[in-house]
């Protein structure tokens, strides 16, 4: 891909994702309702992301390149952000929420 | 490990700095965005492995291993980095080192009270005249307003930039160790001017005073007699009978000029007005509405001037009557009762009575005055003319002031020089104050920066390599700071007699130089370090290929130089490949040719 088209894509997402701080800050500010919704869809979005991580490879790879190999190596990475997302969740209720 | 700071200001600002990072994270990471790296790095491994040669293996297991490679990086910077798991920034874990020569001040107010609403940061009257080492070393009432929390989190730093900014301070402080303090001379000759006057209204009119009344009153004093030096604190001060006495007073021979309205402001704002010794201000309203010019006379213009003193300086004014009478008393405790005394009547006249002792020479308003217009201007006349000098009648003076009253008629310009001067000095302290207050501003804006950063740039090595640096840079222009700060007070100390001395216009340039010079190096230095340090970065970023720093203007070419190598790699290992299937094939072919010719000799 031309390196012009590149950063472009690379800058919109950046100021996308600004966006997306910008619009759940003052989602969050204006309602404390949505501090709730959030923690209920990031809940939901481990299991989604860790199937949707199956899923995913699957369909990229195709049924003749998923040998055992490759869905041990995925299923070891299942763990680990299962791991990660239990740890992120753990520490944040330690922590408590500044928001 | 306890979070060192420098001034008491960092200790709000990086505590600060850190609560908002950690609001900003709590953000990141309760909308799920924190997460997006994760996702782009697995997106991107399996794009990068689609791409390659199909000799190159599995698919899966290629993009697989470039997932688990980025894992392995983004979760430990993610610990470490990102993760708010530093100690509490509170009044137990943050202490304050007073390091810097210029922390005597803020030490200062805070033993004498804490910083609080009604306390300046910086005592501008202590200035920067005490060694900080023998200061009171504790902040803690400073600290108290660093608590900031809200649900009872307080802020934490993130465990690797905490440390970095806390062993950044301490390195920069080992190096403050070693500069040595100096006395702040221009800050001394501040804090007398600072002393000079408490409101506006009344150093706008001790101005015109000097101007108008005092300076000529000198003028004229010295066209009489030679001044001599020592009558200069007695003779020559402001309110003396010489210009103020009822009959013959050179005060009543000088009149003053100015607008009607000023001076009736002038009356009513320093209360003289309202006085049982009242002045008549129609009776001073010596004017025609052309000129629009009223003329009182000097003497009112005194009234007036004692009048704001009493105003303004009751306190200072009744501080020195106390001292003078229990200076007076401690002489006269030592006395003897005379023979015939009563015991109750020596108490009365020696002991206690203040009536009696207050009947010594307490003469508050003339100590008050000088100290705001004559004795810091005659001081001056005093010390730049050491040595002795013959007056008119052939005596010895063993000083040169008599000759020196002709520089009475130079004394206006001085007022504007020393105006121009004070502006100077002003500006040269308040830049002073003020920058490494900026400095620490920007220290907070990249402290809450940090989850951000960290998220864009996809939790990369390059980004913390570049906060770190960043912060220790930051953090160690505190000792370019003191480096100008040593710089700018031996210079003065270096060149200068006295940094009261305004005698003469091209006197106040040559320091409104220095004062220049001074607090424009607290610019000039710490932005040659960051260019240092920003070029010692660029060229590691250019020798490393980009990938210390790891930024997009690096990694473009460095990826690039990446891929020519691999796609160099491919071709050659594609290369030998088709040379040795080439070989092979030749071979076979000469193999066969070989057969078929012993085939066809048979």
């Amino acid at each position: 891909m031309n390196k012009w088209v590149k950063s472009a894509a690379y800058l919109g997402a950046m100021c996308c994702l600004l966006l997306l701080i910008v619009f759940t800050a003052v989602m969050v500010n204006e309602n404390s309702d949505f501090k709730s919704i959030f923690l209920y869809i990031r809940i939901a979005m481990y299991p989604i992301s860790i199937v949707g991580f199956h899923f995913y490879i699957k369909k990229k790879l195709g049924e003749e390149e998923m040998i055992p190999e490759v869905k041990y190596m995925v299923r070891r990475l299942q763990v680990v952000l299962v791991i990660l997302f239990v740890v992120f969740e753990v520490i944040q209720v330690m922590r408590g929420t500044s928001l | 490990m306890t979070m060192i700071v420098n001034t008491a200001m960092e200790a709000y600002t990086i505590t600060l700095g850190f609560f908002l990072n950690n609001r900003i994270w709590d953000l990141l990471n309760m909308t799920g965005i924190a997460f997006i790296p994760l996702i782009a790095s697995i997106v991107k491994a399996f794009g990068q492995a689609s791409a390659g040669g199909d000799d190159e293996g599995n698919k899966g297991i290629q993009a697989l291993k470039h997932v688990e490679v980025d894992f392995m990086r983004i979760i430990p910077v993610m610990i470490l980095c990102v993760l708010p798991l530093g100690p509490e920034m509170k009044i137990d874990t943050i202490n304050y080192a007073s390091t810097t020569c210029a922390e005597a001040n803020i030490t200062n107010s805070i033993t004498g009270g804490g910083l609080d609403a009604s306390v300046s940061m910086y005592n501008k009257n202590t200035g920067y005249l005490l060694d900080p080492r023998q200061g009171n070393a504790t902040i803690s009432t400073a600290l108290q307003r660093t608590d900031i929390s809200i649900n009872g989190t307080a802020a934490r730093p993130q465990l690797w930039f905490g440390i970095v900014q806390n062993m950044s301070t301490r390195g920069a402080n080992a190096i403050i160790a070693t500069i040595p303090c100096e006395s702040d001379i221009v800050g001394l000759s501040m804090q007398i001017s600072s002393t000079k006057m408490k409101s506006e209204d009344m150093n706008g009119y001790t101005g015109e005073f000097a101007k108008q009344c005092y300076i000529p009153g000198i003028a004229l004093l010295a066209d009489k007699a030679p001044l001599a030096f020592k009558e200069i604190d007695t003779k020559i001060w402001v309110g003396h009978d010489e210009f103020t006495s009822v009959v013959g007073g050179l005060y009543d021979k000088i009149r003053m000029k100015l607008s009607p309205d000023y001076w009736g402001a002038m009356i009513a704002q320093s209360g003289v007005g309202a006085s049982t010794n009242q002045i008549d201000q129609q009776e001073n309203l010596d004017y025609s509405k052309d000129d629009a010019l009223t003329n009182p006379t000097c003497s009112d213009g005194y009234r007036v001037l004692k009048s704001f003193l009493k105003r303004d300086f009751k306190k200072e004014l009744d501080d020195f009557v106390d001292d003078e009478l229990s200076d007076a008393r401690t002489a006269m405790s030592g006395s003897v009762m005379h023979a015939g005394q009563t015991k109750e009547e020596y108490l009365e006249y020696y002991q206690v009575d203040p009536r009696h002792a207050a009947s010594i020479n307490v003469d508050a308003d003339k100590y008050m005055l000088n100290q705001l217009i004559g004795r810091s201007l005659l001081n001056e006349v005093k010390r730049n003319n050491p040595g002795e000098s013959v007056t008119k009648d052939g005596d010895v003076n063993n000083n040169a002031f008599d000759q020196s009253v002709t520089f009475v008629g130079d004394l206006a310009t001085i007022f504007l020089s020393a105006e121009t001067y004070g502006a100077g000095l002003i500006e040269a302290r308040v830049q002073k104050l003020a920058i490494p207050m900026y400095l620490l501003l920007i220290q907070t804006v990249l402290f809450l920066a940090i989850p951000i950063l960290m998220v864009f740039s996809g939790y990369s090595f390059g980004m913390v390599l570049t906060l770190t640096v960043t912060i220790f840079g930051l953090e160690f222009i505190m000792v370019m700071f003191e480096i100008a700060r040593w710089f700018d007070f031996t210079l003065a100390r270096l060149t200068a007699a006295g940094w009261g001395n305004i005698s003469d216009t091209s006197t106040v340039i040559l320091k409104l130089v220095q004062l220049d010079l001074s607090w424009k190096s607290y610019i000039i230095l710490p932005v040659l370090w960051a260019t240092l340090l920003g070029t010692v970065g660029f060229i590691t970023h250019m020798t490393m290929g980009g990938a210390a720093l790891g930024n997009s203007a690096g990694q473009g070419p460095a990826h690039a130089a990446k891929d020519n190598i691999a796609q160099a790699k491919k071709d050659a290992r594609a290369g030998v490949r088709n040379a040795r299937n080439n070989a092979k094939a030749e071979g076979k072919k000469a193999v066969e040719n070989y057969k078929a010719a012993q085939g066809r000799s048979n």
